[in-house]
């Protein structure tokens, strides 16, 4: 685990090197902004839980032992952050009598997924965050660690506290569940890639 | 191969990126499963559109005016810390004062307590009778207070009380 020249910034900045810390903070700012985006669906929000992943590591340098890579776990107080964070809006909105599903479902501009074979560049990633939107929680934190953060199958498992398999299992449904929720525009992608 | 197979095979050569000859041939003769590993694909190519959100500006103003928030807060916790520990002294020092009081000699004992101790009340009177008061416990003792302090423990009544009877 020493390693892990994260580790060791880490390990020192628990000595008491507050610079330390801030070349952490430095190293993972974008990254952790990133995750927390797609995680939370709002830019404002996203940054507000990526601020307070921060100051979560920032507190827990009194406990912490290199029992894995850092940035899993990085991203394990991410991951748990981010999900409280959707946990307690969805109880917010449930309260208030929002259907969630069919909030998400429409997006936010309120219309029906379009059905068109070629769409332009912006259109379609707001149809692919839209896509992501709609994954439950758990779904959605798993296929963003392996497939945008790059964590390998253990780091995310470990991440979001889960067996191998079950990470496994989360990526295979969200995949499915996406491919399905997009199936229109694969096909015009994979049309448009053979054309070319 | 098994088509149950496939899915397996397509995440493990996703994440590893390593090549998998028995996949591919088995992709060759199988129609869905390679439909299956076309829309895979695809689906990798559209998740690379979405582009990452980059902190906006002044992220770093703000975020860095809550970690000084926070270094005043653990400060201030350690004070507290130090605060209460102060007061949790409190009823360990009075429980100290406590015992060290049950611990001081106890008030030198009555004359009367003496002498029912150690004499019979007829020897007290043939004691008194012959100015023998040197050899009461109590003269000895009042003889050994030689401290003011000491003296000032003696019960004054009791002092009178014996001076009285040896008159």
């Amino acid at each position: 685990m020493n390693a892990d020249p994260d580790v060791e910034l880490m390990l020192t900045f628990c000595k008491g090197r507050e610079d330390a810390f801030v070349e952490l903070y430095r190293r993972y700012r974008d990254r952790i902004v990133a995750f927390c985006r797609r995680i939370v669906g709002s830019d404002a929000q996203a940054e507000e839980a990526a601020q307070e992943v921060f100051l979560k590591l920032y507190r827990a340098r009194e406990g912490y032992e290199a029992r894995s890579r850092f940035s899993t776990f990085l991203y394990r107080i991410a991951a748990n952050h981010c999900l409280n964070v959707q946990a307690r809006v969805e109880h917010k909105l449930t309260q208030r009598g929002v259907d969630i599903d069919a909030r998400i479902a429409t997006g936010p501009s309120g219309s029906a997924p379009a059905q068109h074979a070629q769409l332009e560049q912006d259109e379609l990633r707001s149809e692919l965050q839209r896509a992501l939107a709609t994954l439950p929680d758990r779904q959605r934190t798993a296929l963003v660690l392996v497939h945008y953060e790059g964590l390998s199958y253990e780091e995310a498992a470990q991440a979001i506290d889960v067996t191998e398999s079950a990470l496994k299992s989360l990526i295979h449904r969200a995949r499915t569940a996406m491919m399905e929720q997009l199936e229109p525009w694969l096909l015009a992608n994979e049309g448009a890639r053979h054309a070319v | 191969m098994l088509c149950e197979e496939t899915q397996e095979r397509l995440a493990q050569r996703r994440v590893s990126g390593a090549s998998d000859a028995v996949l591919d041939a088995h992709l060759k003769q199988c129609a869905r499963c390679e439909q299956r590993a076309a829309s895979e694909a695809a689906l990798d190519r559209l998740l690379l559109l979405d582009s990452p959100h980059t902190p906006g500006p002044g992220f770093d103003t703000r975020f860095f005016a809550r970690l000084d928030a926070e270094r005043g807060k653990q400060r201030r916790g350690r004070v507290w810390g130090m605060h209460w520990a102060g007061w949790a002294l409190v009823p360990i020092a009075a429980g100290v004062a406590l015992v060290l009081m049950r611990a001081q000699p106890q008030k030198p004992a009555t004359q009367d307590e003496l002498l029912a101790a150690e004499l019979e009340p007829d020897d007290v009177d043939l004691v008194l009778e012959l100015e023998l008061v040197e050899d009461l416990p109590v003269i000895q003792q009042l003889d050994e207070l030689e401290a003011f302090e000491l003296l000032e423990a003696v019960d004054q009544a009791e002092l009178d009380k014996l001076a009285a009877e040896t008159k």
